[in-house]
């Protein structure tokens, strides 16, 4: 038949069409088969503002899927006529105005006015300050870690911030150097970090969890490894967790860590870590490296880089670019004694 | 018999005898040298117009590279087959020639190309301009992948945003490269710009009104008047980093009181626009193929033309949604929301003006069409989650994700680059005058669909995850691995079916089958001719009566007549061998006067060498750029020296 193959051609392109419009939404709910606990998921929303931004994603994609199948069919449906037709129209017909007005005109219009209105509503929604008095944490972006500040409570840490559950905590987030992007995806969308301003962003976390967040702006080299996470803890904990990192540095409490505490200071890691009560320098701004204080009881070393154990430190003291090259830390050549000394006394900063 | 100076020939005017011009005088005349330096000197539009989208095209497989490169860095997590250093620049270099190097250079080439016979034109205005805007893009496209080789290649991504790009994050030269090669870039770009609208305005072919214009002459209108709004500010703010590289100015360093938010705002002021300066020609190039696919006129021209210049306008009002988590104030970001959600409707209107010829036509899937309806998909999915990513909070969450690099690539590989491909399956018969081969290209289609489709759709749920753009590669355990790995295979699939293109263009260039004037049955002026077309393009110049003239009665089956001189022309007396074309008003094309174009020069060569060298200079040595600025004027001396018989530059 001399129309077979041509009909083949058509039936391929139908059939690739729907297929394409069929596996979008099957894979969709693939989405939630992929991840892990650890995914950092939005649609996974642990808070009430990216609860908020996913129930505008669903609305925005079936509307967006219905539109998607009206054009498709619209498309096929006139592939089919034209290949029923003997000879197409003669040129002077054309399509009356009101086809296009209304398919490309009024119908977006009802769909994109309300659209937009509800996404300007969900914007006002999440950034609306809550009324009274939030706890405030400063969180100054470095390249490549986070640099946390309470400044009501008089702690600094680094790329772990801890914050009570079911609450809402203002965070004015900053630079020090370029622009980076502060995004925890399980509680809201991001915010930038600019050199010279200060940005103002709500999070809260429904549940006590770890949620981890990431830089989502491209500063540079490591990038890709300025991770951190946002620890939330159930009230009493949280204020368990305040008073102990009030307190300054746990004392070395062997001759090793009494070692590893003048090789601190022999390799002049004080002239960038601080190490609240122990280190001579005051803490403030303007300390070059994260603050150690409490270092012992972080997760990962390099701001996610590496899991946090005296193998990675050890590894990352000698040659922290074995490990993140890059970074602004120079390596310290150390004897073997010297290291496992400082090892041990980092490690005990619990 | 039409004189020398004015003609008042009008449209109705029975045909004319045919001239005593014989075609081997018109193709002595407008022949260049047949040695070197008739390559270094042409001028002829199709000639340059080739250059370009041959160039444009070498840049495109070397971008494509690139991004295989990353793609199979991030093809398992926790790799370092390319050091963190090597992805940075291979990111950015993708961007940057993607964006400066390929596309807004191949939709030029294509309109160098093709304006001019769509127009019944026989050269551009200023030939000899646009042999020097090409010049500069090769010299400044080659430039930059110097850079590359020496290890040097930008790499603070293609809209390299301050500080990080600055002199204190970014001491080497390879931002330099960046600054230097873009801003000389945009001269080529302006070049063009100028080039096509004076030509689209004043050399179309007698009859040929406004209103009569096919929609690609239309879209590359409106483009290039986009070209020209939208480059400057890119030029001024790239010099501006130059400047606070160079010679210590603060424009962007906030100690001194700069603002690095001001970068973005003049960056994305060009970017925003660059975008549709891309698609404009693409959507221009689908409504020539389907209305010659479903062998009828155009349906709703006159709302495909508003839609263009809507769109034109419209996209220059959109760019603070590249900002939207910058901290801007959530009123002036409503406003942005509102108008990129808009800029949809006139795009949905030229979709259903498509859907409206097809329905009324009698469609033919041949290979350019399918890229159209390739097209169609994937633009449309990526329209769709245009509109997603305009809602400020939604684009809270996805700004920087994979969620928006999937959606930037399929508004740009779905809107731009099946169009291009769509483009080139249509026109390779006239600019070659061999087909390519037509169950080849039904297969490559299929696999570029297929490829594209698996490469960038998992991108999407990437983004849900968490996945960050920019980063050379992903921690185990995060539930990444399976979706990066599925585009990773994608985009090899994709690279294999521009592989069997491109094998099949070398082929079919010299053993395809061969084509002849108009072997689609189209309407355009561009088939009129032969394939590929004289030197002079056209032997005679038509006289346009309808928006789809070769469909006019009175056309031959093979339509050779403007050769036969048998339907109404337009004919011009040689003087003393010159280059002659028509001249006409800019509303209804009514012939005005004969206009003499040069003949082949060096000058646009050593113009584009000594630019080059002022630029280039910035990064060696700030005392050579007034020595290059001398070299440049000599070379313009040279260049408008009045030379006997001639009077154009």
């Amino acid at each position: 038949m001399p129309h077979s193959r041509s009909l083949e051609q058509l039936g391929r392109r139908i059939r690739s069409k729907w297929i394409g419009a069929i596996s979008s939404l099957l894979l969709t709910f693939l989405l939630v088969g992929c991840s892990t606990d650890t995914t950092p998921n939005m649609l996974d929303a642990q808070g009430s503002a990216a609860a908020e931004i996913n129930s505008l994603w669903w609305l925005m994609f079936w509307l967006a899927l219905l539109v998607f199948v009206a054009v498709i069919t619209l498309t096929t449906m006139a592939i089919y006529r034209s290949r029923q037709r003997k000879t197409a129209a003669p040129n002077h017909y054309s399509a009356r105005p009101t086809f296009f007005l209304t398919a490309g005109a009024i119908i977006p219009l009802f769909i994109l006015i309300p659209l937009i209105i509800v996404s300007v509503r969900a914007s006002r929604t999440i950034t609306l300050p809550g009324a009274q008095s939030m706890m405030t944490i400063d969180v100054i972006g470095r390249q490549w870690w986070w640099e946390v500040r309470y400044p009501d409570h008089g702690i600094v840490t680094a790329n772990e911030i801890h914050i009570p559950a079911g609450e809402r905590v203002a965070f004015r987030i900053t630079s020090q150097d370029v622009i980076h992007s502060f995004w925890v995806p399980q509680l809201h969308g991001k915010l930038d970090m600019n050199p010279g301003r200060v940005n103002v962003i709500h999070l809260e976390a429904a549940e006590p969890g770890e949620y981890m967040g990431l830089c989502a702006e491209f500063c540079g080299l490591q990038h890709t490894f300025m991770l951190f996470w946002v620890i939330a803890h159930p009230p009493e904990s949280f204020a368990e967790w305040i008073a102990q990192r009030q307190q300054a540095a746990v004392a070395p409490t062997d001759a090793l860590q009494a070692r590893g505490q003048e090789v601190y200071f022999a390799a002049a890691c004080d002239q960038c870590h601080v190490i609240e009560g122990i280190t001579r320098l005051e803490s403030q701004i303007g300390a070059v490296g994260p603050d150690l204080t409490h270092y012992a009881s972080r997760g990962t070393l390099g701001a996610g880089r590496a899991e946090n154990n005296a193998e990675t430190l050890a590894a990352f003291i000698i040659n922290p670019h074995a490990i993140k090259p890059g970074v602004h830390m120079p390596p310290t050549p150390l004897s073997t004694d010297d290291l496992e000394a400082l090892v041990a006394f980092l490690m005990n900063l619990e | 018999m039409i004189g020398s100076d004015r003609m008042r020939s009008r449209v109705g005017t029975p045909p004319q005898q045919s001239d005593p011009k014989s075609p081997d005088d018109l193709t002595r005349i407008w022949s260049p040298p047949n040695d070197i330096s008739g390559f270094l000197t042409a001028i002829n539009h199709r000639a340059v117009g080739q250059r370009y989208i041959i160039t444009a095209f070498i840049f495109f497989i070397l971008a494509g590279i690139n991004a295989l490169i990353m793609r199979v860095q991030l093809a398992a997590p926790d790799q370092e087959i390319v050091s963190p250093e090597l992805y940075n620049q291979l990111f950015t270099m993708h961007g940057t020639t993607m964006m400066f190097i390929f596309a807004v250079p191949m939709v030029e080439g294509l309109g160098i190309y093709f304006v001019p016979l769509m127009i019944g034109a026989r050269d551009m205005a200023f030939p000899r301009l646009n042999a020097f805007g090409y010049w500069v893009f090769l010299f400044s496209g080659v430039v930059l992948f110097v850079s590359f080789a020496f290890g040097l290649a930008p790499n603070s991504g293609w809209f390299n945003y301050v500080p990080l790009s600055g002199p204190g994050y970014s001491p080497g030269i390879n931002i330099d490269f960046w600054t230097t090669m873009i801003t000389f870039l945009e001269v080529a770009a302006l070049v063009a710009a100028v080039e096509l609208i004076v030509t689209i305005i004043k050399m179309r072919a007698p009859g040929m009104s406004l209103n009569r214009m096919p929609i690609f002459v239309w879209a590359i209108l409106v483009t290039a008047f986009m070209i020209v709004f939208a480059m400057p500010p890119l030029m001024v703010v790239s010099v501006m980093l130059m400047l606070d590289r160079t010679i210590g100015t603060h424009f962007f360093n906030v100690a001194a009181g700069g603002d690095p938010l001001l970068w973005q705002h003049l960056f994305w002021f060009f970017g925003h626009p660059e975008v549709y300066i891309v698609l404009l020609p693409a959507l221009g190039v689908v409504s020539a193929i389907v209305s010659t696919f479903c062998g009828r006129a155009i349906v709703g021209y006159k709302y495909i033309v508003l839609s263009i210049i809507a769109i034109g306008f419209l996209s220059f009002g959109l760019w603070v949604h590249h900002m939207f988590a910058t901290g801007i104030d959530l009123l002036g970001l409503s406003v942005f929301t509102a108008a990129s959600m808009m800029i949809a409707i006139p795009s949905g209107i030229q979709i259903f003006a498509w859907i409206g010829t097809m329905w009324s036509g009698k469609i033919r899937l041949d290979t350019p069409m399918l890229f159209v309806l390739g097209f169609i998909f994937i633009f449309v999915l990526g329209g769709l989650t245009g509109v997603m990513v305009a809602s400020v909070p939604f684009d809270w969450q996805v700004h920087d994700s994979y969620f928006v690099v999937a959606h930037f690539h399929y508004v740009l590989i779905g809107g731009v680059v099946f169009p291009v491909f769509a483009g080139l399956y249509y026109w390779f018969p006239k600019m070659t005058g061999r087909m390519l081969n037509e169950s080849l290209g039904k297969i490559i289609f299929a696999i570029m669909f297929i490829g594209f489709n698996l490469g960038f759709f998992f991108m999407h749920l990437l983004g849900f995850m968490g996945m960050p753009r920019r980063v050379y590669t992903y921690l185990p355990g995060l539930g990444w691995d399976l979706y990066n790995l599925i585009s990773t295979i994608g985009a090899f699939i994709f690279a294999f079916g521009i592989l069997l293109f491109i094998l099949d263009a070398l082929f079919s260039a010299r053993w395809g089958k061969i084509a002849g004037n108009n072997p689609w049955g189209s309407s355009s002026l561009e088939w009129a001719t032969s394939s590929p077309p004289p030197q002079y393009n056209f032997r005679t110049i038509p006289i346009v009566r309808s928006g789809d003239p070769l469909w006019d009665p009175g056309w031959s089956a093979d339509y050779d007549d403007l050769e036969r001189g048998t339907v109404d022309h337009v004919a011009l007396t040689i003087q003393q061998g010159q280059r002659d074309s028509v001249v006409t008003t800019m509303l209804d094309a009514r012939p005005d006067y004969r206009i003499v174009l040069p003949k082949p020069s060096i000058w646009p060569l050593l113009l584009a060498l000594a630019v080059s060298f002022t630029f280039i200079s910035t990064m060696i040595n700030l005392i050579l750029v007034p020595i290059g600025a001398l070299l440049s004027y000599a070379a313009i001396i040279g260049w408008l020296w009045p030379r006997k018989g001639e009077d154009q530059p």
